[in-house]
C-alpha cells in the first residue's frame, strides 16, 4: 500500500515544518515516508509544496499525483488542485472538499496564526480514519509550543466532518528514522570525528552548515562561515596542515571558486573532505532545484593531475556511511575526498528502518614528528606519514613541486620522484576504494539500469514494480577512482544497458565508455530541475525494454 | 639562539642585493629574540606565504611553513589558527598578492582580528612576473603592461587595514633593519590582527631607494582618527614633495576570532575522537 500526501501553501507559511510533522507522525506508526520538498528561490510569498509518499514498504521517491492534499493558500489550491483526489483547505481558501476554519481555531485556543497549519493536520487525521496519537507525539518537535499545537490539532480533528478515506493501518511496524540527506551527511561528519567545518552559504549545501552549526557545542567541534568559498577551501587546507580533521561544503558555483585550492590539495596532500550539493546549472541556474549536471566538473576539477575520490551516495543512510568513508580515505591516503549530493538527496527526507553501518572507521592517524621529519617522505605505498606542527620538527605544505622536506625544487629527477610518489599513492588508494563496495547490484535481470547518486530511490521504487527477473539495477557509489572491475562484472551478460541521470547529456554514458569501453544502449535523462519519480522510471524502462 | 639557527640549506634565488634579504634577516632576528625572551618556542613559528618574490622566504626559514596560493595567505592563516591557537603565525604577502588577488581576504583578516602577523612586502610592482603595475603603483606608472602609463589610482593598505579593524598597524622600511626588527617583534607580541607594511624597493624593476630615503619620518601610535590622518598623509604618489610616515600607526586590544569562536588544539584535545554510535547520533531523527 502506498498513498501520496500533498501539503502546499505560500513560502513563509511553514509548509516544510507541517510536512515534516505529518511525515514523522506516520513513521511513528511504522510507515515508510519519502518527503520531497519543492520550493522556489524566495523567502516570502512564492508557492511551496511537499509531496509525501507514505507506504507500508520501503520507499525512496515521490509521485506527482496525490491521494490527499492540504492547501494553505488560494494560490496553492488554484495551482495544484488537479494533482489530488481530495483536498482539505483553510478558511483563507475558497474551494476544496472540506474547509477547516483555522482562524476560528487559533482564536479559540489562543494560538499564533501559523499554528492554523496544525489544525489542518488534525483534520487530515480524521479524514484518513486514524486516531491522533502519533500526530500528538510528532508535535513534540515544536518544543515549548508543542502543547498549544496539540490543542489546535485536536480542534482540527474535531472540526472535520467530511468524508473518511481510510489509510490502511500499518501492522507491527517499528518507528523508523526520518532523516534528510543533509542531516545524514552532518551526522556522518560528526561520526568521522570532524574538528572544523568551513562554508559559505549556498543552496542546497546550506542545510549541512545549519545542522552542523547547531550541534557544534554538543559534539565539540566548530563551524565557521568565512568570507567566500576561496577562503573556505584555503582555510580548510590551513587547518588540515595544523592537524585538524576538516570538511567544507558548497554547491556548483562555490566549487568553481574552490578549484585552485582543490588543486593545491592535490600537491600539498593535505587531507580534505569537500561536500558538493548540486543544483540545476549552469551558473546561478535554478538554485532550489535539482540536477546531476556537475559530475564531470567534479571529476575533473583542479588543474594538474592528481587523485581524488568522487563519492556519490544514493540515499540518507548511505550518505552517512559514505561521509565516514570520505574522511577515512582523505586521512589515510591524503587524497581529496569529494562527497557529492544534489538538492534532491540533500533536502528530501528518507525513512530508514535500520542504522547506517559505516564499513570503516575514520582515524586522524597523525604520527609524532621527529626533528628530521619529512612532510613528503617517499614510502613503499606512496603515502607520506602526516604529523602536526607545533611540537617537534619543521613541517611543511606547499603549492610548489617540492622535495621530501617540502622545499621548492625544479630539477627533473626530483620532479619525477615526487610525481611517482603521488602516482603510487593513487594506486594504493584505488585498491582501498575497491574494498568499500563501490558498486551495488539490485535484482537479477539481463536489462541493466546503470545510475549513481540520488536517482537510487526512484530506481529502487521502480524496480519493485518491474519484473525483477528481467531488470537489474547497478548503482555506482564511487565515480573516481572508477570501480572498473566491479562494473564490468555487474554488466557481464547484460542484454541492454540503460544509463539514468538527472542531466541533459547523461555524463555517465561517457564515463562508462571512458573506463570500460562499453557503450550504453539507452539513456534516460531528466533536466527540468525536478527529480525522477519511481513511476517515471517504470514507464521509461518499459518502453526501453519492450 | 640566534638568527642563524633559522637557516635552511636551500640556495637563495632572490636577485643579488634584493631588499627581501633585509626582511629575512629582520624576521629571523625577531624570532630568535622572542625565543630567547621565552615568549615562544621555535617549533611554534609557522609561516604562510603567498606567491611572488616575497613568498620565496618560505624556503629560507627553518620554521613550519605553508607555501600557499597567490592572494590566499589570510584564509590559510585563519585555518591554521582555528585548528591550533598555539602556533605563532606569520603571513608573508606582496602588494599584488595581498591587494589585487587577495583583497577580500586582506580586509576580512583585519575584520576578524585574527591573532597573526601579516607582513606586506610592498614594492609597488609585480616582480616575479617581470614588472607590471600593482594596486599600490603610483598614478601613471609605466611598466610592462602599462607602457602608456597606469590608468589606475593606488590604494592605501594602511588606511584600509585601519578602517577594516586591524588592531596593530605599522609601516617600516626594509633597509632600516633596526626599526623593522623592533616593530616586527612588537607585531608578533601583539594579540590580534597585526599588519606590518614593509616598503621594499625592487632593485631590478622599480628601484626607488634613492627617492624614498629622505622622505621618511617616524611617527608614534595615536588614536584611530590620528592614525588615519597619518596614514592618509601619503597615498603612494611619487611627487618630490611627499613625506612618508613610518612606525606604528595604531595599536589597540579587541577579542580575537579564535577567542570568539572558542577553539582549541583539536588534535591534542582529541588525539582520536571518541567513536560515536550511529544509534546515539540518529536517535534525534526517530
Amino acid at each position: 500500500m502506498e498513498k501520496v500526501f500533498l501539503i502546499a501553501g505560500d513560502a513563509g507559511q511553514g509548509i516544510a515544518k507541517s510536512a515534516e510533522i505529518l511525515a514523522k507522525s506516520f513513521t511513528k506508526r511504522g510507515y515508510y515516508v519519502f518527503n520531497y520538498r519543492d520550493y522556489p528561490s524566495l523567502i516570502r510569498g512564492g508557492l511551496n509544496f511537499n509531496m509525501l509518499k507514505v507506504s507500508t514498504d520501503p520507499v525512496g521517491s515521490h509521485e506527482w499525483k496525490a491521494d490527499y492534499a492540504v492547501f494553505l493558500s488560494q494560490q496553492a489550491f488554484d495551482t495544484h488542485k488537479d494533482k489530488t483526489h481530495f483536498a482539505i483547505t483553510t478558511s483563507e481558501v475558497i474551494g476544496g472538499d472540506f474547509q477547516i476554519n483555522t482562524s476560528e481555531i487559533v482564536q479559540k485556543t489562543g494560538a499564533p496564526a501559523i499554528a492554523g497549519n496544525t489544525a489542518t493536520l488534525g483534520a487530515l487525521y480524521k479524514a484518513i480514519g486514524h486516531d491522533t496519537q502519533p500526530l500528538m507525539e510528532a508535535l513534540a518537535d515544536f518544543g515549548k509550543h508543542a502543547d498549544i499545537n496539540r490543542k489546535v490539532a485536536w480542534e482540527g480533528f474535531q472540526a472535520y466532518t467530511g468524508k473518511t478515506t481510510p489509510l490502511p493501518q500499518k501492522e507491527g511496524g517499528k518507528p523508523g528514522y526520518f532523516i534528510s540527506g543533509s542531516c545524514a551527511i552532518a551526522l556522518g561528519a560528526i561520526a568521522a570525528g570532524m574538528d572544523l567545518y568551513f562554508a559559505y552559504p549556498m543552496t542546497p549545501a546550506t542545510p549541512v552548515l545549519h545542522v552542523l552549526a547547531e550541534l557544534e557545542r554538543e559534539f565539540d567541534y566548530r563551524t565557521v562561515q568565512l568570507e567566500n568559498e576561496i577562503a573556505v577551501a584555503n582555510a580548510a587546507l590551513g587547518a588540515s596542515f595544523a592537524g585538524s580533521n576538516v570538511m567544507i561544503g558548497t554547491s556548483g558555483g562555490g566549487l568553481a571558486l574552490m578549484g585552485e585550492a582543490l588543486s593545491l590539495q592535490g600537491i600539498s596532500e593535505l587531507p580534505l573532505v569537500a561536500y558538493l550539493s548540486m543544483r540545476t546549472g549552469p551558473a546561478t541556474g535554478v538554485p532550489t532545484y535539482t540536477g546531476q549536471g556537475d559530475i564531470k566538473f567534479a571529476l575533473n576539477i583542479g588543474h594538474g593531475e592528481f587523485a581524488r575520490a568522487v563519492i556519490v551516495p544514493g540515499d540518507a543512510k548511505e550518505a552517512h556511511e559514505r561521509t565516514v568513508e570520505a574522511f577515512y580515505l582523505t586521512r589515510k591516503f591524503r587524497v581529496l575526498s569529494l562527497l557529492i549530493s544534489d538538492k534532491h538527496l540533500s533536502e528530501s527526507n528518507y525513512t530508514h528502518d535500520s542504522l547506517p553501518e559505516p564499513r570503516v572507521n575514520s582515524e586522524r592517524g597523525l604520527v609524532k614528528a621527529t626533528d628530521s621529519h619529512m612532510s613528503y617522505k617517499i614510502t613503499e605505498e606512496g603515502v607520506s606519514p602526516m604529523a602536526a606542527p607545533g611540537v617537534n620538527g619543521t613541517l611543511r605544505a606547499t603549492s610548489y613541486e617540492h622535495d621530501e622536506y617540502g622545499y621548492t625544487i625544479e630539477d627533473e629527477p626530483t620532479i619525477l620522484k615526487m610525481v611517482n610518489k603521488r602516482l603510487k599513492k593513487a594506486r594504493t588508494f584505488e585498491q582501498a576504494v575497491n574494498k568499500l563496495e563501490p558498486v551495488s547490484v539490485y535484482g537479477k535481470g539481463k536489462h541493466v539500469i546503470l545510475s549513481w547518486g540520488s536517482t537510487k530511490g526512484a530506481i529502487l521504487d521502480a524496480l519493485a514494480r518491474l519484473d525483477q527477473a528481467s531488470v537489474k539495477f547497478v548503482q555506482l557509489s564511487y565515480l573516481a577512482p572508477f570501480p572498473k572491475k566491479q562494473v564490468e562484472e555487474a554488466l557481464k551478460g547484460a542484454k541492454t544497458i540503460t544509463a539514468v541521470e538527472n542531466s541533459v547529456t547523461c555524463a555517465l554514458a561517457g564515463i562508462l565508455k571512458e573506463h570500460t569501453g562499453l557503450e550504453v544502449d539507452h539513456t534516460i535523462v531528466k533536466y527540468d530541475g525536478r527529480p525522477f519519480t519511481g513511476g517515471e522510471i517504470v514507464n521509461k524502462i518499459r518502453r526501453v525494454i519492450a | 639562539m640566534n638568527a642563524n639557527d633559522f637557516n635552511t640549506p636551500v640556495p637563495n634565488t632572490w636577485c643579488p642585493g634584493c631588499t627581501n634579504f633585509m626582511i629575512l634577516a629582520a624576521v629571523k632576528k625577531a624570532m630568535a629574540d622572542l625565543v630567547n625572551e621565552g615568549a615562544c618556542k621555535k617549533e611554534q613559528f609557522t609561516c604562510v606565504a603567498g606567491i611572488g618574490c616575497h613568498a620565496k622566504i618560505y624556503d629560507y626559514f627553518d620554521i613550519n611553513g605553508f607555501y600557499g596560493l597567490h592572494g590566499r595567505v589570510p584564509p590559510v592563516m585563519a585555518g591554521i589558527r582555528l585548528a591550533n591557537p598555539n602556533l605563532k603565525v606569520l603571513g608573508f604577502s606582496g602588494d599584488g598578492d595581498a591587494l589585487a588577488e587577495g583583497m577580500a581576504h586582506f580586509i576580512h583578516f583585519c575584520r576578524y582580528n585574527l591573532d597573526a602577523t601579516y607582513l606586506l612586502h610592498n614594492n609597488q610592482i609585480f616582480a616575479l612576473t617581470t614588472g607590471q603595475v600593482t594596486p599600490t603603483s603610483e598614478p601613471g606608472a609605466v611598466a610592462k603592461s602599462t607602457p602608456h602609463g597606469s590608468p589606475f589610482r593606488p590604494i592605501n593598505p594602511v588606511v584600509l587595514a585601519l578602517e577594516s579593524g586591524a588592531t596593530f598597524v605599522a609601516r617600516e622600511y626594509a633597509l632600516d633593519l633596526q626599526n623593522l626588527t623592533a616593530t616586527l617583534k612588537r607585531a608578533m607580541k601583539h594579540k590580534g590582527a597585526a599588519l606590518v607594511e614593509i616598503l621594499q624597493p625592487c632593485i631590478t624593476f622599480k628601484d626607488v631607494r634613492e627617492f624614498v630615503k629622505d622622505k621618511m619620518y617616524r611617527i608614534e601610535p595615536s588614536d584611530l582618527e590620528g592614525a588615519l590622518k597619518n596614514a592618509r598623509s601619503w597615498n603612494y604618489t611619487k611627487e618630490d614633495s611627499i613625506r612618508i610616515p613610518v612606525g606604528v600607526f595604531y595599536e589597540t586590544q579587541y577579542p580575537t576570532l579564535e577567542e570568539k569562536v572558542g577553539v582549541k588544539v583539536w588534535h591534542e584535545a582529541y588525539p582520536e575522537r571518541p567513536q560515536r554510535s550511529t544509534e546515539e547520533l540518529w536517535e534525534r531523527f526517530k
